[in-house]
């Protein structure tokens, strides 16, 4: 946001006066923004890194709060806990986001193309994606409830099930369960930004590909794919910072990470440390461990993207 | 941007102009996150609480007026809508269910006492099924003092207290469970009422129910209802498979619960979901063994060796081996038990008193009026064996009117709430004058047995960080119950990071 200032910095030639006063107000107009920005923004940062070097326990206040260092940063990563949250998040973040590309990328084919009910169809789409996650995550409880939810009814009838079975305390079924609830909020945010992506293409393109008796599956491989790439990118990314922070969908499904652990991803680890247990400065290190490995990802991605760029 | 146009005053203008709106839209862009997950908050009336706000630990705004909901937090807060029109409000709760997650706020008004004393209490507490309105009702109308309620699970409850401590959220009297006393007194949290509760109060509630409001010798809450998980089974379908009398050992409760099983029909379902109910079952199970332990004298866990594996052994057979637990326990909370004892399809359960009233009302249950209470099972030297789930009612040392709210903690603790609250809620009295009396007799079905059972009670410990050692012995009996390791294992591993934990960050 520094950004603006930069332009009316070389005043020089022209009408010096003016420029300057021009300046000021431009910071005037900034400074409240700034300001809380600061307030909302960095102080929360620094003082939560601040925090992390210390050890905070506010169950115990007897026990004071000692400067420890790095200790909470070594105390976590020495932790087989944590790391098995930071598998869990990683096979969630995978399993999810990967559906969702495939899935949104057929989806936003589909629409791309005419046809009647395009529109009723786009509109539709748009509404998983509109409900709260909580509401979301209750829906599927219900239906996935072993004694009178719909899944289960359904799937005896098809006769794919001999009886109800216990979505949510098997390990195996229920990180997928809520892989699949989450795919079915977020797709149509996938969806609207691949549509966006696939809409500026020439149609040009697909007529010369025809003419040289391109098939449909050579001319999305050809043309959509590689004109689509840099969109792809950016949809992974924004999708994958959001699913490696993901909670709330788990927090209601389970409430409390089970069965045996097995969805406690990295986000619900953090919580428990900080507002079950009360232990703030282990707390503060996590979120800073967690804020490194979306930082790792958004480099991955900037790398990605660069080569594309340029070209 | 003013760059290339020409310099005149009309382009200044414009740059004012612009630079106003791109300062209001950034201005506003930033603090709308803050309160962006509060915009479906719908709060209809001014006196609604902010309890249950949740704030960050850092920004930690005071949270005022409205409802707000902070980001790391925003899931236990985000389903606010709900509710919050005056009067007892019984219908418009979001109950229960399998997952919950939606604290409701409720504010009881009486429509005749002179609001103008304007004294309120901020009252954070779990009775999202309403029974209990009528009484807070009664208090409002016998004292005119306003009780604006927050209503959540009890899973969230723990969650929802620390916030408010921490967070500075407008809490004056919590909800506190046996287990949170030593916690809540250690930190400092909680008001010592060892003063205002005199001898004439103390004189008719046994020290049993003190015990769960006791820390080092110091009394930090009113005790609300004595508790302790009892058998509850369904007379019809154990006639069925030839029995007239509820197990009073575990090898008679196998049997039974074997016997029971068949096509459409489970001998048995627990609350073993990963969360305290499945403690508060392990520790009765493994109270049937003399001299069972969980801590020792200096704190050390000594489960594993103690009774618990056995206990957890029995748990996985129960399941696996003679397939007499309905596998959907592993998903279940207490009030999913009860709701599935309701369909009639059960034969026996663990669960909390309070289960009679609504399983036998036959609008409400399919059981009804087959649903019996008894002594849970014992084992070789031991009659019976349940745990104390006794909780309390404490004033925050943030509380604003000390006074106001030490007089809901006076009237719940008489007779007027007490014994209403048997009756209507099936909430066992703390005073020990009511076990006698001939109304409650008539009128709570089998209510001498509550009396009896409370005689046979194991006590969770009682120590600071109870919170995180519940969580790892939780985790490592699920993982058993899952098949996931052997019971001995699961046993050693939780024993050993129980102990590490004291020495955590």
């Amino acid at each position: 946001m520094d950004r603006p200032l930069s332009s009316p910095v070389q005043p020089s030639k022209r009408s010096q006066g003016s420029e300057f006063s021009e300046l000021t107000l431009g910071l005037l107009m900034l400074a409240p923004t700034a300001l809380v920005l600061l307030l909302v923004v960095g102080y929360p940062l620094v003082s939560s890194f601040w925090l992390s070097l210390f050890r905070v326990n506010l169950a115990n206040p007897e026990q004071g709060q000692p400067f420890v260092g790095l200790g909470n940063y070594l105390h976590a990563l020495a932790q087989p806990d944590f790391w098995y949250a930071i598998q869990r998040t990683i096979y969630f973040t995978v399993g999810s986001v990967g559906i969702e590309l495939v899935l949104g990328l057929l989806f936003a084919v589909l629409l791309n193309e005419r046809f009647r009910g395009n529109l009723g169809a786009r509109v539709a789409m748009i509404f998983p994606w509109a409900l709260l996650t909580v509401s979301n995550g209750v829906l599927w409880a219900w239906m996935l409830n072993p004694t009178y939810g719909v899944v289960n009814t359904l799937l005896i009838r098809l006769g794919v099930l001999d009886a109800p079975k216990a979505w949510l305390s098997d390990t195996f079924w229920t990180m997928n369960v809520i892989i699949l609830a989450d795919v079915w909020k977020t797709v149509p945010n996938m969806t609207l930004l691949l549509l966006a992506g696939l809409q500026p293409i020439p149609h040009e393109l697909y007529e010369a590909a025809e003419v040289d008796g391109a098939s449909r599956w050579q001319k999305f491989r050809q043309v959509t794919l590689p004109l689509l790439r840099p969109v792809i990118l950016v949809a992974v990314a924004l999708r994958t910072i959001g699913a490696f922070r993901v909670f709330d969908i788990i927090y209601v499904l389970t409430g409390n990470g089970g069965p045996a652990n097995s969805t406690k991803v990295i986000s619900f680890y953090n919580y428990d440390q900080a507002f079950h247990y009360l232990y703030f400065g282990y707390g503060a290190a996590i979120s800073w461990l967690i804020t490194a490995c979306m930082l790792l990802l958004i480099i991955i991605y900037l790398r990605l993207l660069r080569p594309d760029v340029e070209s | 941007m003013g760059e290339d146009a020409p310099r005149d005053r009309f382009s200044r203008r414009t740059f004012l102009r612009r630079a106003a709106i791109a300062g209001g839209v950034t201005l506003a862009s930033t603090l709308l996150p803050g309160c962006g997950s509060s915009a479906s908050t719908v709060t209809s009336n001014s006196t609604t609480t902010a309890g249950s706000t949740v704030s960050s630990a850092t920004s930690a705004p005071p949270a005022s007026d409205t409802t707000t909901s902070s980001a790391p937090s925003a899931a236990p807060a985000a389903l606010d809508t709900s509710s919050a029109t005056s009067a007892p409000a019984a219908a418009t709760t979001t109950t229960s269910s399998a997952t919950s997650a939606a604290p409701t706020t409720t504010t009881t008004e009486s429509g005749a006492a002179g609001a103008g004393s304007g004294q309120s209490v901020n009252f954070l507490w779990t009775d999202t099924n309403n029974t209990r309105q009528p009484l807070i009702a009664d208090f409002t109308k016998a004292t005119g003092i306003k009780v604006n309620q927050t209503q959540v699970q009890y899973n969230e409850l723990l969650d929802k207290i620390n916030t408010a401590t921490q967070g500075g959220g407008a809490v004056d009297v919590i909800e506190m469970d046996t287990i949170w006393t030593a916690q809540f007194a250690a930190a400092g949290w909680v008001e010592d009422l060892s003063s205002r509760i005199t001898d004439a109060i103390k004189k008719d509630v046994p020290e049993s129910s003190l015990s769960a409001v006791t820390y080092q010798g110091k009394l930090y809450g009113m005790p609300w209802f004595n508790s302790a998980k009892h058998l509850f089974y369904n007379t019809k379908l154990l006639q069925a498979a030839g029995f007239d009398k509820p197990p009073t050992t575990l090898d008679e409760f196998t049997a039974q619960a074997k016997a029971t099983t068949k096509a459409g029909q489970w001998g048995s379902i627990w609350s073993w979901k990963q969360s305290e109910g499945l403690i508060c079952d392990w520790i009765c199970l493994m109270f049937t063994q003399k001299g069972a332990q969980i801590l020792d004298a200096n704190g050390k866990a000594v489960f594993n060796t103690m009774g618990g594996t056995e206990a957890l052994q029995w748990m996985v057979d129960l399941l696996y081996k003679h397939k007499a637990a309905d596998t959907a326990s592993l998903e279940s909370t207490e009030s999913d038990v009860q709701k599935a004892l309701e369909t009639g399809t059960y034969a026996l359960t663990y669960n909390w008193e309070g289960v009679l009233p609504e399983a036998n009302d036959p609008s409400k249950s399919k059981a009804a009026p087959n649903i019996k209470i008894a002594l849970l099972p014992g084992g070789k030297d031991v009659k019976s064996a349940s745990v104390n789930g006794s909780e309390g009612w404490a004033i925050l040392k943030q509380a604003r009117n000390k006074d106001a709210a030490w007089k809901l903690l006076e009237y719940m603790v008489s007779p007027a709430w007490q014994k209403k609250a048997a009756t209507d809620a099936g909430d066992y009295p703390v005073l020990a004058s009511l076990y006698t009396d001939p109304d409650l007799q008539k009128t709570v079905q089998d209510f001498p047995l509550y009396g009896e059972q409370f005689k046979y009670l194991a006590v969770r410990p009682q120590v600071p960080g109870y919170a995180q050692k519940s969580d790892i012995i939780q985790r490592h009996l699920h993982e058993a119950l899952l098949q996931k390791a052997s019971p001995k294992d699961a046993m050693d591993a939780a024993a050993d990071e129980v102990n590490k934990a004291t020495a955590a960050p």
